[in-house]
Formats: structure tokens, C-alpha cells, sequence
């Protein structure tokens, strides 16, 4: 029954909410007038009310329907329900990003008088809602409106060019001319011969040109000496390499990820070469733009010309070239910092457009809503980032299929009668023969078990002839000693140990001389670990005949083995440790030949070959197999051992099931990989992970047949490589666990898409196993991302290549975690009830019997499998021709060695369909409106795939693509674009200074194939590009300094510095230094006493091993001074436009830095040893580096230098040169291009 | 332009060099308003300093010492080690010192006297929009939690430029140890290269390639006279190019350079009075370290540079991060500054110039006030103490406040952007009004955000 009050209690807020606004007229407004009224006017208004002069947040708070009505998150107040209401939450100051006032937390007074008052019904007076003073200035965002309005977004005319008149040879000239007759101005002279080679072979191969090409060039009397030239220049492999500089300025390239610890990208280099084989191959810009948006997703990918591995995934790597910290405390936030540059980049490299002004607004002054942008991020949430390996040659991809077919041959085979199972002996004959075999015939007599007979060694005095190996063994323990704990059993006061603190000492073993057998018995005693890896054990012709071991136990206890079948044979005694850890370590003692044992039953080592043999033939039994039973039964664990206990295996196997179902019960599926396809949305690169496949055998070490039940990366042997990608999903648990069998295996959950949790653990510890080992057996491996409930992740497993796999039966979401995997090999066993120790062998027959069979049919069970292989691997099963499976191997691990070795390029992958939201403010805590992956609104909205995003960025209706890529271009030969602003196309961008020209320039582009550098050869081939940087002698001053001041209009040619690239590369090659080889990883930056902090990197050599400046590391905390000071950008955003700037450190740079200097003497050095005419020497210098002669004037000067520093250095040597060239190296005949 | 002028090096007749076109991008420019400074000389206390260990006294933590702060703070946000150990009282002392009455631990035993710490007025309410040192380090100089945003002291090259063309407008005087972050906490990011920060090293060549590395001057001057007549003639060819123009008087500028700042760095003509005031003669290192760069510091205002930063001298702990060993790594770290800090406000009041320097100390953000782990603190950006002296502020005033824990900031709670927009108007420059047109934006220091300290002014 209900008390009254309950009641009462429970209606209360039902009655608070039905009794809304007017019904209030005549409640007591006086909490409200005195406690809450004065702190919003005094706390609030300011920015929130209609007198706001800014209004923030799209909320007011001067009227109830107003604060109901809410502002971008939604409402403020939710009436009776203080916990639900934002305007509390804000004033509470319980979350950092989220505080109100700013400026100043409310006294908790104040705090607690609100949660009063919303408790109450949030009582307002009854009264109008103010209205606003000034008009509204939110949302005048009109998008339509906008895109009409402004240049960018019309589409790409084909402007007229008239077929005659002076400047109609190339229509480029006939837009300049046609804007220089407008202004009333005339085009400057053409420049001579040598200035205009100068320019062009630096513009496009950022190198000087040669004495040999300056020579051949003005030579070249024939009309076709200039178009000869270009075609030479754009056929050098350099050409590539000054491209994709510029190309590299766009996408903010780096090597590694800044912050902190300046953590290293993968590969970048890959992506750097990328890009000049794609401006060397003049790679077609539309389908270069393609690759970089979505090169993982092309069908028929490009591929690198001979080396036929994958060229389009490459070009995604751009994406990932951002920033990332640490340990970011806030991941999602991280996350939208993190795509604000991915689209920032994209946005402006691509289109022209500054999108990431749209991240926390609608675009201030272009055609981008906050929701576009949202759209465009949502693709980038719906991507995974992943490490693409390379296939050199396609011989990953061939040797694949070789091994393929390799499997698939051998199941055959082995499914025929002659070299199957069909043929064989069942298993419970080698079953009986390996027991007769190693398994005494001795019967206990009862009489003496003494240690009484001829002493071998009793460690007593020392090791005697007994020779340790490795640093396990160092002398006898003694009694009493103290590092020996308290072992007992040992005889008298000496033993042989292994135990040590230090685990790094214990490994080693302690062996006999060769010991001629005269009795029957060996006995001694033995303790300490119970390992495959440790114990006393028997060797005969180079083989282990027989182990004895401790139980986990430092009492020694007595042993005896039965050497008849040795008698008179030579035989050797190990103590071996192999093992290191709690049990890892044997202590043994006294060991005695006797004619008696010590123990009632002795083992007996594994017969001598000729036994086994003459065994074999008489019982129609293959030779090698009866060993191998031999040897498994030596084993520690073995089958007969598991038989023998087999009652308490399967208790404490049904334990482990039992806990292990309980597990499965009280978690979530996420994926289980039963089915020979892919789970859906799973994500696969690489050759390593495949679904199973029953009908083959594979060659992976003990992994023979393939197990039903797992997605295993080496079906196809140990060397191939990849990774495998959840779906995305929602973290809802503390635990995610991943059963499987694992080698080197990596796993992680990639939360928020954060990807640095490998190189610091401080927030994601939990996150990644970066090594996953499990013994070869199904294990349940845990990641932890408790702390980030709610986030959005995935899941990306790695296999790395040799030596390295992981097989994964299943992945689920837990709560709590699980202990050990019931042992997956003796699963078939331990879980059927009817199997007992008598009937094992039996069983065994019919297992085999019938397997094949059940493989054939697809219906052999994940144990089954595993329990096939396990008897694979310790050789057990009779094949009916011995030779089959070692021959395949043998075929298998040949065609397998022939591996190139793994490299890896960053790559964007498919992920997950996104469906998300708007961040409203730019806040990933407060969600707007949901979004779709989908293009731009003002370029059609179109939603799809990343690849569809491509197609439609490439299509014929996009009018910024081509106008951004050709101005681009123009941009680099005359110094300023067409457009002024190269990465903003939008108004607040300049408007293009030759609409038309652009226009043209953009149509020809997309007209011949996107061709890069038929666009190229069309700029420099052009009168415009031969103009002499000074005015024609017959235009008027006065009127160009009115007209076109700066020149906007190309009346002359602009004067150029050089790019910091070009002065460097310059040096290089002055001084022979230059090492011209392309691509390959990066060369660490020299480091010089000023570059110092956190993440320093490896130093480099002074001259970068005299490779040119594209190959130098760009190591964000560690960027080149000398670069920085002649204005290559720091890698942190789109920089189409590189700054010119004139500063000290240049100069200081050119005059006494180590680099030039030693570079300067290198040229005085050629110089002299050239031993040519002082004049002639004098003329090649000054030639090589300014690009002329030196006039008669300059000669004088040149000649007197040379005397007095003559004078100073005692004669005409090296040094002196060396002077001569630091000067010319640092005149601004060098520096500059005219 | 230069046509008519003979060239030459070292002053010999470079004289007509007035041109208006050719106005070095450092020459200084007319601020917004009259300023109340010139100059700033920014402390600045790499890796965090514990405000609660230092300046504001929290009674509140002795109280609750060793209880658990989700207890008696309630909710707290995630630390960047996510290592919560219990609430940890300041194992240092407090008094209120001066007429200020400022709270000042036994950290600082020389700043805390009267003389000094009344010049002092702090903002105990700052915070920061980051809880990691990089990003902290690049807002904290630059506005921005990215790489690649201009830092302040290009803002303020660029907005007023400098006095002495001989040495660059914004210096860095390194103690050692580089923020996280690295260079470009200094650098220009989208100004022009001429606003970055140049690094002075207390070492042999203080800035990277003063030194000729010719044998004697006069091998250097020979070839610097033969490169102005290449040059010249290159120029007349080049039809008076101004770039070009310019780029030959950066040589000028240079090899001025190459005298004027071993010059600065000499410090022969000190007294040893001054000297020791400075705590160079202090048995502990790295308090000499921090002397020298505080006397330069003074040095460098004293020849018209704008603004000079001081980075930490190394070997104190991990700079002011101590996630442990508080009491050694503080005790370090504020023996290394205190003394010097001292004396330069003295200094600078001695010779008439406090009013036209601003000097602002701060770190990138605070300390918990619960333990990391026993004896440490973590990162606290949600309210930490910043002071201010000289430039004309007001002096002796506390401004804004932390709760009872020093956890968060409470009352008039101010953010970088204030910081920055407060040092540009003590300078004459009203921080909306100095933007720069980027990437399709005009920038700014203080990005969208700002309003001045008034309480200080």
C-alpha cells in the first residue's frame, strides 16, 4: 500500500509540468524576483537577452520560453528536473569545457537556488518576451545566395582566343597581352639566351644548369633550342623531385607527429616518393587527386611500373601527416582537432577553400554550412588509418598463389588412397609399440634401493669431469649456503643446481663425458622445475633419449633409468635449464651405476634405431612415425601421461569450461569467425588474414590443417603480412576479449581514432598488445578501454610477417575478464565423457579413421582440428607415403623464401559507414544535427562513398579543382598565382587577377588529360615566361608605377629568390657533393647545438650525405635551421604561397655556416685541382654559380680579390678559391633568378 | 635607393639607407595608444609550477591532507596521468609578506621581500585550455594549442617592431632546456621569418652562426667589400630591385650582428656588485645560470629589444614538472630563479626602467592540489597563478581567485587569451585591432577571444 506522502511525492513534478505558464498568475514570485531574476540580469544578459549585443550560443535567458526553447544544445532547462537541465549544469562548473559565467563560478548559494527553483517549476511571471533591440545577427548564413554571389563557384568558361593577331602563338600570351594593352602598358623585351635557362632549368628542376648545358643551350642555333631544352628539363628524374617539394607544401609533410616526444610516422618517405614518380610519370591530376582522396578504395589500383606493387593507396597517406600528442585527456576532442586538419588540408589543397572555418560555425563568408563540414568529417570518422604493406614486384601476390596451390595440391594428395591415412596402421599399434618400447620390463624385486653402487660424480668436491655450458652451472651448491633456499634430498653436502637470483645466470647445463654403460641401472636424484625445458636427461648418437624432472619442488628425490638396450653403448648426461622464472631450475645428485634401481619402476630411454626398426618391420609399422611415439612419450606432456591422469584433466578441463562458458554467457558477441567469409564490415589489407579454407594443407609450422573455427594470417605461411579492421562500434564495455592463437601478434582498439597509444601508454594503457604470444594454444586475450565508454572504435590486428601470426576464433564484450582457456588441443579429449585411459589408443584409431572423411565434408569440428594438428606436430599420424608432407614443405619453404621483405606505406582504409553529428560550437560534447558522409552543398551535396566524394571532387562540374591545381602551377613560375591566394579561392581570398586566363589555363588542363606538364610546357614555352625582368625600354615609368605597380600584370618578368631547396641543392652540386640518387627514407637532419628538447632524434651528417634537400628528415620539433631561414614552411598546414623573407639569419647562414663553409672549401679544392689558367678558373666559378661570365668590370674585381687573398694565404691555393666561391656563393647573382 | 651610395661593410659608408620603401619590417612602429611599457621580459616557468605550493596558500589542504580528493573535492576531471593519489598539503611554509600582503611560501625567499614583492601584482585565477605540455606550450606563446601559430613575441615585432636594428626583436635567452614543443614556440608561423624568435645560448656562439669562421676580420671584410661590388653591379642589372636592395642590406644588418652581440653577451663592464646581486656568484649552478640570463635580459632592454623570454635552466627535475620528488624538484627550480628574479625587478627599478618593462612570470599552467602518485602533483590547467611587475601596471593588487583547494578557478577566472590581450595593451596595442590576413582569416594573437585584466591596470 501507498503512504500518502509517496504519493504526494510522485505526482508532484507531474504537477509542476501540466501547470504551465498563465496558469502561474497567481504563485508567489518571490523566490523568483529576489533570488533569480537579479543574478540572470547580472550574471547573463550581457550575453544572453535580447540587449545582448552579441548573442552567444543562440540562447536567451530573459524570458521562460525562451530558456525552455533552449539555444544550440538544445534546451536550457528542463522544468522540475534540476539534473537534466543544461543552465545547471553550466552553472555548476562541472565540466571544464562547459562553465558559465565564464568569467566567474556563482557562489554554491546561487547554484542552490536555481536547483530550487527548476525544482519548483521554474515559476516565471507571466509577462511578454522582450523583444530584440537590435536586429538578429544569427544565421544570415544563406548558402544559395552565397554561391551565386561569389567568382569561385561558376563554372570553368572556355574563353575565346582569337585566331590572329601579335600575341595569338600562345594563347597564355594573348591574356597577358591583353590585360598589358588595357593598362597601356607593353611587355618587356625577351630576355637573353642564358637568363631564360637559368630560370627554366631551376623552376623546373630546382638545379642550376650546367658549364655543359649552358654551352649546348646557346649553341643550339635551331628553332627548336628552347622547346629542346624544356623537353630535356621535363624529362629529368629531377623534375619529380622539385614537384613534389611543392606539392609537399600543401599537405604540411612531416615524419614525425610534434608535440612532445615528437613520436615518429610511419614511412612518410614512401608518400614523399609517391609523389615524384607521379610528377615524373605526369601521373594525370585527376586521377592523382583520386588516389589522394580515395586511393584505398580503387578497384584496379595504379600500379608502380616495375615494381607492380599498389601506387594509388599511397597518395591517401597525405591525410595523416597532422600533429598528434600523447596522452590527449579529452580523445574526442583530440579527434576533431585532429580532422580539423585532415579537412583543413583537403579544403584548401584540393578545392581552394578554407572548410575549417566551418567547424564551429557556418563559414563567416563563404558557400560551407557547419554541417557540410560535418559531412565531409564524417568520411574521415567512417576511415580507418592503417599501415599498408607493400608488394614489391607483385611477389608477395604471386608467391601467394604458389603456396595457395601448393595447399590445395597437398590436400589432395593427401585425400588420395596411396599417400593418405587410408593406408596406415591405426594409431593404437604405435601406441603399444612406443609404450613396449620405452617402458621397463624390470620387476620390482623389493630387495635393495640404495644409493650402493659405482659413484659416477656426487658433486661433492667440485664438478669432476662434468663441463658446464652457458652460466647456469658455476660450482656445486653446498649446504647451508644461502642462495639455495631450502632444498632437501640431496646426498652428503655438494649438489648440481641452476637456482640463482639472477635469472639472467640460469640458463645453461652441466654434461658428462661420453660414459661407456657396464650396468644395467643409472640412479641418481633430481629436483626443482617440472618444464620440457629443464631436468637430467639421457643423450645417445645426438639424440634425447630420456628426461627426468622435479615436480616443482626443491626435494630431490631418487630416479632410476634402465639402460639395458645400451649396454656396452656410450650414452651422455645433461643437467640442462632452459627455463628461467619461479621453477626455472634442477637440482641433481649423485649419480650411480648399479646392477639395481632405486625406484621400483625405472623409466627406460627410447630404444636404439636398430630396435625401433627391426620393432617396425615386424609389426608393419612406419619407422619414423613408431620414433616419433617413442620420443612423445619421453615427453612431459604426452598422451599416455594424459592418459594416465586423465580423470583429474578432465575435472579441472570442465572447470575451466564451465568458467569459460560462464564468461561467454555473461558477454556480448562481436564477432566470431565460424564461416568461410568475413564477418560483415571486417576490413582485410595484405595477404596474411583469410577466411579458412578446409580443403588445403597449410605449411605453417604445427598449423597442418587449418582449424574450422579462426581467421588465421598464416594459412599461407608465417612470412605473409597485413591487418585486419573491425566494424566500428560504440565502446559499451570495460573489457574487450579476443580469443586466439598468437605469435608477435599486434591488437588494439583504436578509440576516437587515436592512434599513438602504441608509443606511450599514459591514458590508453589497456588499449594495445603490441606483442600477443600464447604458446600455440587459444588463449583469451583482454583489451581494456573501460575509461572511454561511449566512444567510437575499432578494432585492427596486425601481422607483421616472419615469425609472427595470429589466428582469432572469436572477439566479445565483457564486463570482467576471464582466466585460462580450458587447453584447446585436448579439448576433443577432455570433453568426451566416454573416453577413459583404456580405450584412448582405441579412440585414437577412429578419430584418424574417420577424418579425413569428416574434412572432406565440412564437418569436422574446431577441436577436431585442433586435436589433428596436435598429433600432426608431434608427428604422430602414419601417413601412408612418409615422404609426401616434407617434400611439400621442402616446395612450400622454397617458393616461400623468396619473400621480399616487408615495407609499409600510411594509408587511409575503408572503415565503418558513418552516421553521426554536427559538433555544435565545435564541441564533440554537445551533438547538433546528424550527418551523412556527403560532398559539399555548393558542389552538389551528392552522399556516397569516399571513392563517389572522388569521382564527383573530379567530374566535370566542379569548377575549383582544375582553376586550384593550374593556378597552382602558374603560381611557381612567376611568384604569384593568378589567383594571389592559392589555398583560398573564397571571398576572403584576392579574385583572380586574369579571370579568363584562368579559365583557359583551367580548361586546357582538364582538356589534355589533366596533364601536368603539358600545362607546364605551355607556361614556360610562352613569350610571357621569356620576358626580361626589365621594362621595356619603351614603356613609360611614370605610367607603370601608376598602372601596375607590382607588377600584377607580367609587364615584365618578376625577380625571384631562390627557395631554400634550390640554394642548398645549388651548394651541393657546386662543390661535387651532390649525391643525385632518388628516393628511399630520409636522411636524419644535422642537429645543431640550438636543437635541442624532447624527442631528439639520431643526428645526421652535416651535408646530408650530400643528397638533395627533399630527402633531409622533416622532424616537426627538429626542422632544418637552414631551411626555416630561407622560408620552408613549417609542416603544420596547407602553405601554397611560400613567404619571401629577408632576414639575418639567412645571411649569417650563407657567411658562416659549418654546412656552406665546408662545401665553399670543397669548391676551392675542385678548383685547384683542375689546374687550369687562373683566368679561365676564375670565369667556370664565377660562371657555374651566377650562370654568365663575369663582365670585363667584374673580372677586375674578381683579379684583385684574388691578390690580396693570395697575399693572406702565401699563394694561389685552395683556400684562396675557396674565398673566391664563398663570395660568389653569397652574391645576389646566385641568390636570385631575373 | 641605393644607386649613388658607395658600399661597404662594417659602417664604412652605408650610410643612405633612409628610404622609406626599404624600412627594415623591425622598425619600430607607432603603437594603437600611448603604452605604459615598452618592453617585456616574460619568465617563463617551463613544465608547470605548483601554485599551491608557491603563491596560493590553501589552508584547506592541511586540513583534509591524505583523504581522498573525490571525497572532499568531488568530481575531477581526467589528469594527464591519470595517477589520483590523496589530497597533499604544501610541505612549505606560508606568510604574507609586504604591503601587499601577497602569500608567498619559502620558496621564494627573495622575492617575498617587501621591496620586491610589492612591485608584484598576481592573477591567481588563470587558466589554460590544455592539460598537455606541448599544446599548453603553444597556446600559452602563441594562442593556439597547434604548431605553426606565430608566437607572442613575433605579435609584437610585428605590431611595433624594435628599437635596435642590430639584434633581432624577439630574443630568447635559453637556460638549458627548450619547452616541449620544441623551436616553435618561438618561431613566426604565418608572420613574416623576420618576427621568430632568435635563441641566445649561454654558451661560445650565443646565436646560431655569429662567429666568422674566417681566421681573422680582416679575411672576412675582404670578402664582404668584393661581394658589395658584385653586388652592386648585380643590382644595377637587376634594374634597383627592392628585394634585392633589401637582401644586401641584410648584410649590413648581419655582420652588425656579428659584433653587436658578443658585445651584449660580454659581460666585462658589470660591476661585481651587480653581478652577485644577480646570484652569479651562487654555489648553486644553475642560480647563476638564471642570473646570467636575467642580467642579459636587463641588457637587452637596456639596447631596445622588445621582448625577451627566459627559458629554465635544466638539471632541476624535469624542468617544473615534478609528477614527483616535489620537494627536491621545486626546491630546485625555485632556488635557480628566485634570487635572479629578484634582482632584476631591483635592477630594473634601480635604472629607471621598471615602468617601460613589463614583467610577466608564469608557467603553461598549475598543479593539482591532490598528489600524483605520493609525492608529486599533475598537470592543473583549470586555475593556477600568473604575476605581473613593472610596464606600468598596477602594483601589490591580487586578482582572482581558486576554490578552497586551489583546484579550479572560482573567481574572476581569466584564460591566456587575457594574459595576451592585457601585455599587448600594456603596450599600446589593441589586440583586435593587430591582425594578420591568413589562410582566409585575420588573424589574431588573441584568436576570437580576450578581455584585459583590468584589475591590474
Amino acid at each position: 500500500m501507498c503512504s500518502p506522502l509517496s504519493f504526494l511525492l510522485s505526482v508532484l513534478p507531474l504537477v509542476a509540468t501540466v501547470s504551465l505558464w498563465g496558469e502561474n498568475a497567481g504563485r508567489d514570485h518571490s523566490f523568483f524576483e529576489s533570488k533569480i531574476r537579479p543574478v540572470l540580469a547580472t550574471k547573463c544578459y550581457e550575453c544572453h537577452s535580447a540587449e545582448a549585443s552579441k548573442m552567444k550560443g543562440g540562447l536567451r535567458l530573459d524570458h521562460i520560453d525562451l530558456i525552455l526553447k533552449g539555444g544550440d544544445t538544445g534546451p536550457a532547462l528542463v522544468i522540475a528536473k534540476p539534473a537534466e537541465s543544461l543552465i545547471l549544469e553550466a552553472i555548476g562548473y562541472d565540466e571544464p569545457d562547459f562553465q558559465m559565467p565564464p568569467k566567474e563560478k556563482l557562489s554554491q548559494q546561487v547554484v542552490d537556488d536555481f536547483s530550487q527553483w527548476i525544482s519548483e517549476g521554474a515559476i516565471w511571471p507571466d509577462e511578454p518576451v522582450p523583444t530584440l533591440l537590435s536586429s538578429p545577427q544569427r544565421n544570415s548564413f544563406n548558402l544559395e545566395k552565397r554561391k551565386s554571389a561569389h567568382w569561385c563557384w561558376q563554372p570553368v568558361t572556355k574563353p575565346l582566343v582569337p585566331k590572329e593577331g601579335a600575341f595569338t602563338q600562345n594563347p597564355i600570351d594573348y591574356f597577358i597581352g591583353k590585360r598589358l594593352i588595357e593598362a597601356g602598358l607593353l611587355p618587356a623585351l625577351a630576355t637573353d639566351k642564358r637568363t631564360w635557362l637559368r630560370r627554366v632549368t631551376f623552376d623546373l628542376t630546382g638545379f642550376p644548369p650546367t658549364l655543359e648545358e649552358i654551352e649546348h643551350f646557346i649553341s643550339d642555333e635551331s628553332g627548336n633550342a628552347y622547346k629542346t631544352a624544356v623537353d630535356r628539363l621535363l624529362d629529368s628524374d629531377h623534375f619529380g623531385e622539385k614537384w613534389a617539394r611543392h606539392w609537399m607544401d600543401l599537405v604540411r609533410y612531416a615524419e614525425t607527429c610534434g608535440h612532445e616526444f615528437d613520436y615518429p610516422l610511419e614511412n612518410p618517405h614512401e608518400y614523399r616518393d609517391y609523389l615524384i614518380r607521379a610528377f615524373n610519370a605526369d601521373l594525370p591530376y585527376d586521377q592523382f587527386l583520386m588516389e589522394h582522396v580515395a586511393g584505398d578504395l580503387i578497384d584496379e589500383p595504379r600500379r608502380h611500373r616495375t615494381e607492380k606493387f599498389n601506387e594509388s593507396v599511397i597518395g591517401t597517406g597525405f591525410w595523416y601527416f597532422h600533429e598528434a600528442v600523447h596522452a590527449p585527456t579529452d580523445p574526442k576532442q583530440d579527434n576533431a582537432d585532429r580532422m580539423e586538419s585532415q579537412l583543413d588540408v583537403f579544403g584548401k589543397t584540393f578545392l581552394g577553400l578554407t572548410i575549417g572555418c566551418a567547424r564551429c560555425h557556418d563559414h563567416k563568408f563563404d558557400a560551407i554550412s557547419e554541417k557540410d563540414y560535418y559531412s565531409l568529417a564524417a568520411f574521415m570518422q567512417g576511415s580507418n588509418r592503417q599501415e599498408y604493406p607493400l608488394d614489391l614486384g607483385g611477389k608477395r601476390e604471386e608467391i601467394s598463389n604458389e603456396i595457395e596451390a601448393l595447399c590445395k595440391s597437398a590436400f589432395s594428395s593427401l585425400s588420395s588412397k596411396q599417400e593418405g591415412f587410408s593406408t596406415m596402421q591405426p594409431p593404437s599399434k604405435y601406441w603399444k609399440g612406443a609404450l613396449q618400447l620405452t617402458h621397463s620390463n624390470y620387476v620390482d624385486t623389493g630387495t635393495d634401493a640404495n644409493f650402493t653402487g659405482e659413484v659416477l660424480v656426487d658433486f661433492e668436491n667440485g664438478f669432476g669431469d662434468w663441463k658446464p655450458h652457458g652460466k647456469a652451472f658455476q660450482k656445486p651448491k653446498l649446504k647451508g649456503s644461502t642462495d639455495t633456499g631450502s632444498v632437501t634430498g640431496y646426498s652428503g653436502v655438494g649438489w648440481a643446481s641452476s637456482l640463482s637470483k639472477d635469472p639472467k645466470k640460469s640458463l645453461g647445463s652441466l654434461r658428462s663425458p661420453k660414459i661407456k654403460v657396464e650396468h644395467r641401472f643409472l640412479n641418481f636424484s633430481v629436483g626443482g622445475g617440472q618444464f620440457n625445458e629443464v631436468g637430467v636427461e639421457l643423450w645417445a648418437d645426438g639424440n634425447r633419449l630420456l628426461v627426468a624432472r622435479g615436480e616443482n619442488s626443491d626435494e630431490l628425490v631418487p630416479k632410476s633409468w634402465d639402460l639395458l638396450d645400451y649396454h656396452l653403448g656410450e650414452v651422455e648426461i645433461r643437467i640442462v635449464d632452459q627455463a628461467t622464472g619461479r621453477w626455472g631450475h634442477v637440482h641433481a645428485d649423485q649419480f650411480e651405476f648399479s646392477p639395481f634401481p632405486v625406484t621400483p619402476k625405472p623409466d627406460k630411454p627410447v630404444h636404439t634405431v636398430f630396435v625401433v626398426e627391426s620393432y617396425a618391420r615386424s609389426n608393419g609399422l612406419v619407422v619414423q612415425t613408431l620414433r616419433a611415439w617413442c620420443m612423445h612419450f619421453i615427453e612431459l606432456d604426452n598422451l599416455q601421461s594424459l592418459a594416465q591422469r586423465i580423470e583429474r584433466a578432465k575435472s579441472s578441463h570442465n572447470g575451466l569450461v564451465h568458467a569459460e562458458q560462464n564468461f561467454i554467457q555473461n558477454s556480448q558477441s562481436f564477432a566470431t569467425f565460424t564461416s568461410s567469409e568475413i564477418p560483415q564490415g571486417w576490413k582485410i589489407t595484405g595477404k596474411a588474414f583469410k577466411p579458412r579454407g578446409h580443403r588445403l594443407i597449410s605449411f605453417a609450422g604445427s598449423n597442418l590443417f587449418p582449424s574450422r573455427n579462426i581467421l588465421s594470417s598464416h594459412v599461407l605461411g608465417d612470412r605473409r603480412v597485413g591487418n585486419l579492421r573491425s566494424p566500428h562500434f560504440k565502446i559499451e564495455h570495460d573489457q574487450i576479449l579476443v580469443r586466439a592463437k598468437a605469435k608477435k601478434g599486434f591488437m588494439r582498439v583504436v578509440i576516437d581514432h587515436y592512434h599513438m597509444g602504441k608509443h606511450s601508454g599514459l591514458l590508453f594503457g589497456g588499449t594495445v598488445i603490441k606483442e600477443a604470444n600464447s604458446e600455440d594454444n587459444f588463449q583469451w586475450f583482454s583489451l581494456s578501454p573501460k575509461k572511454y565508454k561511449g566512444h567510437w572504435a575499432y578494432l585492427e590486428f596486425v601481422d607483421r610477417g616472419t615469425d609472427a601470426y595470429l589466428e582469432i576464433d572469436q572477439v566479445r564484450f565483457a564486463n570482467s575478464g576471464i582466466g585460462r582457456s580450458p587447453d584447446s588441443r585436448f579439448s576433443l579429449l577432455l570433453g568426451d565423457e566416454k573416453i577413459e585411459a583404456s580405450n584412448l589408443p582405441e579412440f585414437l584409431d577412429g578419430f584418424l579413421k574417420k577424418s579425413f572423411a569428416k574434412i572432406h565434408a565440412g564437418k569436422f569440428s574446431g577441436e577436431e582440428y585442433e586435436f589433428l594438428n596436435y598429433l600432426y606436430s608431434e608427428g604422430l599420424i602414419p601417413f601412408g607415403n612418409q615422404q609426401t608432407i616434407p617434400e611439400r614443405l621442402r616446395q612450400a619453404e622454397a617458393i616461400d623464401s623468396k619473400t621480399p621483405r616487408e615495407r609499409y606505406t600510411l594509408a587511409m582504409g575503408e572503415g565503418s559507414p558513418f552516421q553521426g553529428n554536427v559538433y555544435v560550437r565545435g564541441s564533440p560534447h554537445k551533438l547538433g544535427e546528424s550527418v551523412v558522409g556527403r560532398n559539399l552543398t555548393a558542389l552538389g551535396g551528392q552522399p556516397g562513398t569516399r571513392l563517389d566524394l572522388a569521382n564527383q571532387l573530379i567530374s566535370g562540374d566542379n569548377p575549383l579543382v582544375s582553376r586550384v591545381m593550374a593556378n597552382r602551377i602558374w603560381l611557381q613560375f612567376f611568384g604569384r598565382g593568378i589567383v594571389a591566394t592559392p589555398d583560398d579561392f573564397g571571398p576572403m581570398g584576392q579574385e583572380p587577377s586574369h579571370p579568363e586566363l584562368l579559365d583557359w589555363l583551367a580548361h586546357d588542363f582538364r582538356e589534355n588529360d589533366w596533364s601536368v606538364k603539358n600545362l607546364i610546357r605551355k607556361i614556360v614555352l610562352s613569350k610571357t615566361y621569356r620576358q626580361s625582368s626589365l621594362l621595356n625600354p619603351s614603356c613609360d615609368k611614370e605610367k607603370v608605377s601608376f598602372a601596375d605597380p607590382q607588377n600584377i600584370f607580367l609587364h615584365k618578368m618578376p625577380i625571384r629568390r631562390l627557395q631554400a631547396e634550390a640554394i642548398r641543392d645549388s651548394i651541393l652540386s657546386f662543390s661535387g657533393r651532390i649525391d643525385r640518387k632518388l628516393f628511399g627514407p630520409s636522411i636524419p637532419i644535422y642537429k645543431t647545438a640550438f636543437m635541442t628538447g624532447r624527442g631528439g632524434k639520431k643526428n645526421g651528417p652535416l651535408d646530408g650525405a650530400g643528397r638533395r634537400s627533399i630527402y633531409g628528415s622533416v622532424y616537426r620539433n627538429f626542422l632544418s635551421p637552414f631551411m626555416l631561414a630561407f622560408d620552408q614552411p613549417a609542416p603544420f598546414g596547407t602553405k601554397g604561397k611560400r613567404s619571401v623573407s629577408n632576414v639575418p639569419a639567412q645571411s649569417l647562414a650563407l657567411m658562416n655556416d659549418p654546412f656552406v663553409i665546408s662545401q665553399c672549401k670543397m669548391m676551392g679544392e675542385n678548383v685547384f685541382q683542375a689546374k687550369k689558367l687562373k683566368s679561365e678558373s676564375m670565369g667556370n666559378l664565377f660562371e657555374m654559380i651566377t650562370g654568365k661570365p663575369p663582365s670585363q668590370a667584374a673580372q677586375e674585381k674578381l683579379l684583385a680579390f684574388l691578390e690580396t687573398q693570395t697575399k693572406f694565404h702565401g699563394s694561389l691555393t685552395k683556400e684562396v678559391w675557396a674565398d673566391l666561391a664563398h663570395v660568389l656563393i653569397n652574391s645576389k647573382g646566385f641568390l636570385f633568378l631575373n | 635607393m641605393l644607386q649613388s651610395c658607395a658600399m661597404g661593410f662594417g659602417g664604412l659608408a652605408f650610410s643612405a639607407l633612409s628610404n622609406d620603401s626599404l624600412a627594415s619590417p623591425l622598425a619600430p612602429r607607432r603603437p594603437h595608444f600611448t603604452p605604459r611599457a615598452k618592453n617585456v621580459i616574460f619568465l617563463y616557468m617551463d613544465g608547470g609550477p605548483s601554485h599551491v605550493d608557491i603563491f596560493d596558500y590553501k589552508p584547506a589542504l592541511e586540513k583534509y591532507n591524505g583523504k581522498d580528493p573525490r571525497e572532499v573535492i568531488g568530481k575531477l576531471a581526467p589528469t594527464q596521468f591519470d595517477n589520483i593519489g590523496k589530497i597533499l598539503k604544501s610541505p612549505w611554509e606560508f606568510k604574507q609578506r609586504g604591503q601587499s600582503g601577497h602569500w608567498v611560501s619559502d620558496l621564494f625567499p627573495h622575492i617575498a621581500q617587501d621591496d620586491v614583492i610589492d612591485e608584484i601584482s598576481m592573477v591567481k585565477s588563470m587558466t589554460s585550455n590544455f592539460s598537455e605540455h606541448t599544446s599548453a606550450n603553444y597556446f600559452l606563446h602563441t594562442g593556439s594549442g597547434f604548431q605553426g601559430r606565430p608566437s607572442m613575441g613575433a605579435w609584437f615585432g610585428y605590431g611595433l617592431g624594435t628599437e635596435n636594428q642590430n639584434l633581432p626583436g624577439f630574443v630568447v635567452l635559453n637556460g638549458g632546456l627548450i619547452p616541449p614543443g620544441g623551436l616553435d614556440c618561438f618561431g613566426s608561423g604565418f608572420l613574416p621569418a623576420s618576427y621568430q624568435g632568435s635563441v641566445f645560448l649561454p654558451q661560445n656562439e650565443p646565436v646560431a652562426n655569429i662567429k666568422p669562421k674566417e681566421k681573422t676580420a680582416e679575411l672576412q671584410k675582404n670578402k664582404l667589400s668584393l661581394l658589395a661590388d658584385l653586388d652592386k653591379s648585380s643590382l644595377e642589372e637587376m634594374n634597383f630591385d627592392r628585394q634585392v636592395e633589401a637582401a644586401i642590406q641584410n648584410y649590413e644588418t648581419a655582420y652588425q650582428m656579428q659584433t653587436s652581440v658578443p658585445e651584449l653577451v660580454d659581460l666585462t663592464g658589470e660591476s661585481e656588485v651587480v653581478k652577485k646581486s644577480y646570484g652569479m656568484d651562487s654555489d648553486f649552478k644553475n642560480t647563476r645560470t638564471f642570473g646570467m640570463q636575467c642580467l642579459l635580459a636587463r641588457r637587452l632592454v637596456q639596447r631596445g629589444v622588445r621582448f625577451i623570454e627566459l627559458t629554465c635552466p635544466g638539471g632541476n627535475g624535469d624542468r617544473w614538472d615534478q609528477h614527483g620528488g616535489l620537494v627536491d624538484g621545486h626546491g630546485k627550480n625555485c632556488k635557480s630563479v628566485d634570487q635572479p628574479i629578484a634582482a632584476l625587478i631591483r635592477d630594473l627599478r634601480k635604472l629607471g626602467m621598471l615602468d617601460d618593462t613589463l614583467v610577466v612570470w608564469t608557467g603553461e599552467f598549475g598543479r593539482t592540489p591532490f598528489a600524483q602518485g605520493s609525492n608529486g602533483r599533475d598537470h592543473n590547467p583549470f586555475g593556477f597563478t600568473t604575476w605581473f611587475a613593472g610596464g606600468g601596471i598596477k602594483p601589490g593588487v591580487t586578482v582572482g581567485a581558486t576554490d578552497e583547494f586551489g583546484y579550479k578557478a572560482v573567481e574572476n577566472r581569466y584564460e591566456i587569451h587575457d594574459l595576451h590581450a592585457t601585455m599587448l595593451h600594456l603596450l599600446g596595442i589593441e589586440h583586435t585591432e593587430s591582425t594578420f590576413r591568413f589562410g582566409g582569416r585575420d588573424m589574431r594573437l588573441t584568436e576570437v577571444f580576450g578581455h584585459l585584466i583590468k584589475e591590474i591596470l
